[in-house]
C-alpha cells in the first residue's frame, strides 16, 4: 500500500505540478500571480464535486461518462494552452490581454487540478474504508505529493533562471509538450469509450522503456510517454503540440493601415 | 442548384436517422463481464477473440472504488464502489495483456488472453 500510493499520487500530482510551474514561470515577468490561488481553489472544489459524484457521472452516455468528461477537460486544457501561447507571443502583453491571459491560466489550472485531484479524492476515500491501511497509504501519499511538488518547484526555479527571451521560447515548447500530452490522453479516453474508432499501434518500445519502470512513469507524467501508443493518440499529440507552437511562435503580420474599408 | 435551407434540413434529419439506425440495428461488440470482489478480479483470466473489438463490463461489488488499469491495453478507469463501468478494448493481436487494480495492486490482478 505504501509504495503503490507513492507512485499513484506522484503520477497524478506531477502532471498538475508541471503545468502550474510552467505557467507560473512564463507569466511571472508579465503579470501578477493572483490567478494561481483562485485556480487551485477552483480545482479543489472541482475535484470534490467530481470525485463525490463519480458514480453518477460514470453512468452518463451509456457508462462512459467518466471518459467523456475527462477528455473534455483535457481538450479544454490543450486549447487554453494554445490561447496562452498566443497571448504570450508578443514581447509586451497589452493590458486588455492580461485579463484574458490570467483567466486562461486560472481555468487551465482549475481543470488540471480537477482532473488529477478527483482520482486522488476517490482513491483516498477508498482507503478510509480500510482502517488498517490508512496510515501507510496516507504516508505514501504525502511522500508522493512531496516529491511531485518538489519537482514542480525545481522546474519553476530552473525556468526562472533563464533570460526573458529564452524563458518565453522554452516555456512555449514546454506548453506544447504538456498540451500534446493532454490531447493524446483525451483521444485515448475517447477510444476507450468507443467514441473514436480504434486505430493501429504506432510503435512498441515496451522492451526499451517499460511503463512499469519509474523512469517510464515519470516520462508518462512529464511528456506523455507511452510504450504502445495508437496512431490516433500520436496524431492528437502532434496536432495539439503544433497548434500551441504555431500560436506561440508564428508572428502575425500587421494588416496594412491603408486597407480599403 | 445551390442547397437551400430545406435541403440542408432534410439532409440533417436523414443523417441523424442513419446514425441512429447504425448505432442500434447492428449487434454491438461482444460483451465480457468482470467482477471485482474483495479487491480481486473474477474471472482473473479473460479470453477474447483476436482482431475484435470487445466491450468489458466491469462490476465493482466492493464498497470502495477501484481503478482498472493496464499498460499493455492502454486502459485506465475508476470504477466507484457498487457501480459498473464499461471499457472498450481491441481489436488486438494474439497475446497476453495483464491488467490490475491500481488502488489495490497487490491483490487485484488479471489478464486478457487474446486467441485466434
Amino acid at each position: 500500500m505504501f509504495l503503490s500510493s507513492i507512485t499513484l499520487i506522484l503520477q497524478e500530482i506531477l502532471e498538475g505540478a508541471l503545468l502550474i510551474s510552467a505557467l507560473l514561470a512564463i507569466t511571472q515577468r508579465v503579470m501578477s500571480r493572483h490567478w494561481i490561488t483562485a485556480g487551485v481553489l477552483a480545482g479543489f472544489m472541482g475535484c470534490y464535486i467530481f470525485g463525490d459524484n463519480i458514480a453518477r457521472i460514470s453512468e452518463w452516455f451509456d457508462y462512459v461518462g467518466q471518459e467523456v468528461s475527462y477528455a473534455t477537460m483535457q481538450f479544454g486544457i490543450s486549447l487554453l494552452l494554445a490561447l496562452i501561447a498566443f497571448l504570450l507571443r508578443q514581447t509586451t502583453v497589452a493590458a486588455g490581454s492580461k485579463n484574458l491571459l490570467s483567466i486562461s491560466c486560472l481555468a487551465a489550472v482549475a481543470l488540471s487540478v480537477t482532473r488529477e485531484g478527483s482520482e486522488i479524492y476517490v482513491y483516498l476515500q477508498g482507503v478510509m474504508a480500510h482502517p488498517d491501511k490508512i496510515s501507510s497509504a496516507f504516508a505514501g501519499s504525502a511522500i508522493g505529493a512531496g516529491i511531485g511538488i518538489s519537482i514542480g518547484i525545481l522546474l519553476y526555479y530552473l525556468l526562472s533562471g533563464l533570460m526573458t527571451e529564452w524563458l518565453k521560447r522554452i516555456g512555449i515548447v514546454l506548453l506544447a509538450l504538456i498540451g500534446g500530452n493532454m490531447c493524446a490522453q483525451a483521444v485515448l479516453l475517447l477510444t476507450q469509450a468507443d467514441w473514436i474508432s480504434p486505430t493501429g499501434q504506432l510503435w512498441d518500445t515496451s522492451s526499451l522503456l517499460s511503463e512499469y519502470s519509474l523512469v517510464g512513469r515519470l516520462l508518462y507524467a512529464l511528456i506523455g510517454y507511452e510504450a504502445t501508443p495508437s496512431t490516433a493518440q500520436g496524431m492528437g499529440y502532434l496536432a495539439a503540440a503544433l497548434l500551441i507552437l504555431i500560436c506561440g511562435f508564428v508572428s502575425v503580420k500587421q494588416p496594412p493601415s491603408t486597407a480599403p474599408n | 442548384m445551390l442547397p437551400t435551407n430545406r435541403h440542408l434540413q432534410t439532409l440533417y434529419w436523414l443523417s441523424l436517422v442513419l446514425i441512429l439506425i447504425s448505432r442500434y440495428s447492428f449487434a454491438g461488440p461482444p460483451i465480457i463481464q468482470i467482477e471485482i470482489k474483495d479487491h480481486l478480479f473474477y474471472p482473473a483470466i479473460v479470453e477474447v477473440p483476436a482482431n475484435t473489438k470487445v466491450k468489458l463490463l466491469i462490476k465493482n461489488l466492493d464498497d470502495t472504488a477501484e481503478e482498472f488499469e493496464s499498460y499493455e491495453l492502454n486502459r485506465e478507469k475508476v470504477i466507484a464502489g457498487n457501480t459498473k463501468g464499461v471499457v472498450f478494448i481491441g481489436p488486438l493481436p494474439v497475446g497476453e495483456y495483464p491488467f490490475f487494480g491500481e488502488f489495490f495492486p497487490k491483490t487485484a490482478q488479471g489478464k486478457v488472453i487474446v486467441k485466434e
